[in-house]
């Protein structure tokens, strides 16, 4: 029996992919935070909730209760924004994860506009967190001005030196398309090329998706969830408990790409021929992704929670110094390499 | 100056990255598995409070002295009043206990008792007069103790749920018949 060719479309399974591996790695690095944090704090964590998994599904215990809570609508907030924003969100943060492929076959965009995939996704990424300013004005109260005032300064703080760390690596790359940028790769990965732009790629992803010490447009202790303080149910899971985490995903994916190599020590051959090369490359990707990731949510449980003017003049000061020497660094790369 | 704490600054960084990877590797928890496992509160555990309604002169000072206005004075057969504790209100200070002039009130420590209903919270005084029968589901006690020359941390059972026995009331005061 002859496979139909659209079942065989390198598009059709780039989605399926992504969209299923994405769940798995975001419930089990959302799992993997409470873990962490509870054995470094000397707690157990998720456990009573299937016991033998270690309390893996919890996570889907909390889903279905954000999903069966009652939704609420607070009478002072702006309603079309305040229902609106949270599902832009969530489409936001997951589309970048679809502009780049994930093996040299394997991409849901085709040549032309694959050449700039990481532009677009990284274009993507910096609207986000504009969005969350966005709902902190929707959600209108005092704790919600505040966080999104937060926000809106840490946007301007973290978005040039992330940026600049992202061109930096262009430029020692001398190209922008992803499938060249991991080519080129196969035997330094991008962080060893440059570690001044991966560091400041480390710390500005931090700052971006709110991960400690960053935590500060949203943190508990100030100002009660920030700019989703009066979000609940499926609101809440769309943004503060699930939405960030996939921005993290995403930000996390193209780090994988651009600074740990992608599916670099894998070659695989072109699609329709070489199935099981090109799904392995894509979970090699997905493996260094859950990587940076498990990074990125481990700092939870060590770090403490800057101050916003610290954390401003910290970014304005070092960070930006950080990102204008990998630039310097990459420029000397362009011309030697 | 300023490299010194920027060198600082990193340091720490790794030092703190580095203790959370050792911990996340090796861990070392000190939770107790309450009600599977029953922690060693040493004794000093501010628990139900009892009534010995002999003793009782209904003066009201426990009544006045609670912090949370949970006692309400009840009017028993004999025309006289006893005082009976809310405990969705008490917050165990034993103010009252210390309060009364004729240790009408004595403290237990029984901690494990838990309500259906917001009314099986409000005590009478002959609710007062016995302990609740709380059902033993574990018979031992354990303790957190950290080894610091090992540097582990390990629970010991420290003995056997033992039986809640009313204190014995003070002695030589008088007791009021009624
Ligand atoms: S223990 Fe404290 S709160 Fe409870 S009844 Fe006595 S005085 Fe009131
Ligand atoms: S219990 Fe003690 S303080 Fe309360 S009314 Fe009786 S004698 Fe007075």
């Amino acid at each position: 029996m002859e496979i139909p060719s659209w079942l065989l479309s390198p598009r059709l399974w780039d989605f399926l992919f992504d969209a299923v591996v994405s769940t798995i790695v975001l419930l089990t690095i959302v799992w993997a935070e409470r873990k962490i944090a509870a054995r470094v704090q000397m707690r157990v964590g998720p456990f009573h909730i299937s016991p033998r998994l270690g309390g893996y599904f919890q996570l889907i215990a909390d889903a279905v209760r954000f999903v069966m809570q009652e939704v609420i609508i607070t009478v002072d907030s702006y309603r079309v924004l305040f229902v609106a924003l949270p599902p832009l969100f969530v489409t936001l943060a997951l589309m970048p994860s679809f502009m780049v492929p994930l093996s040299p076959y394997l991409a849901l965009l085709s040549r032309p506009s694959l050449h700039y995939g990481i532009v677009m996704a990284l274009a993507i990424l910096f609207y986000l967190f504009i969005i969350v300013v966005g709902i902190g004005w929707a959600v209108n109260n005092r704790f919600a001005y505040i966080g999104a005032a937060r926000e809106a300064l840490i946007i301007a703080a973290y978005e040039i030196p992330l940026l600049d760390a992202f061109a930096s690596m262009f430029l020692t790359y001398k190209t922008i398309d992803p499938i060249e940028i991991v080519a080129k790769q196969t035997y330094i990965v991008g962080a060893i090329y440059n570690p001044l732009a991966f560091i400041v790629y480390i710390i500005g992803v931090a700052m971006a998706t709110s991960r400690f010490p960053f935590e500060i447009a949203d943190y508990e202790g100030d100002v009660a969830t920030g700019p989703y303080s009066d979000f609940s149910s499926i609101f809440l899971a769309l943004t503060y408990a699930g939405g960030i985490y996939i921005a993290l995903f995403s930000y996390s994916l193209l780090g994988a790409l651009v600074f740990l190599g992608g599916w670099a020590p894998i070659t695989p051959g072109p699609w329709p021929a070489d199935v099981w090369g090109n799904l392995a490359a894509a979970a090699w990707v997905m493996i260094k992704t859950f990587a940076l990731m498990l990074f990125f949510v481990f700092l939870r449980s060590v770090m403490p929670v800057a101050r916003l003017d610290h954390t401003l003049s910290f970014s304005w000061r070092w960070l930006l110094t950080i990102a204008l020497a990998a630039t310097a660094v990459s420029a000397a790369e362009y011309f030697l390499l | 100056m300023a490299g010194q704490k920027i060198g600082e600054a990193i340091k720490a960084v790794l030092d703190v990255i580095g203790l959370g990877v050792k911990y996340t590797i090796k861990p070392e928890r000190l939770t107790i598995y309450y009600p599977y496992e029953v922690p060693d509160y040493m004794g000093r555990v501010r628990g139900w409070i009892g009534l010995w309604t002999e003793r009782c002169t209904s003066c009201m000072i426990c009544a006045r002295i609670c912090p949370t206005n949970a006692i309400k004075m009840y009017m028993e057969k004999n025309g006289r009043r006893y005082p009976g504790i809310d405990y969705g209100r008490c917050i165990m200070c034993h103010y009252c206990i210390d309060a009364c002039p004729t240790y009408a009130l004595y403290p237990t420590d029984i901690r494990d008792f838990a309500f259906y209903r917001h009314e099986d919270m409000m005590y009478t005084p002959d609710m007062m007069r016995k302990p609740p029968q709380v059902p033993k589901l574990v018979p031992h006690v354990v303790k957190v103790v950290h080894e610091y020359s090992k540097g582990r941390v390990v629970k010991v059972r420290v003995g056997e749920l033992g039986e809640h026995k009313p204190l014995p009331p003070a002695p030589s005061v008088p007791v009021v018949e009624s």
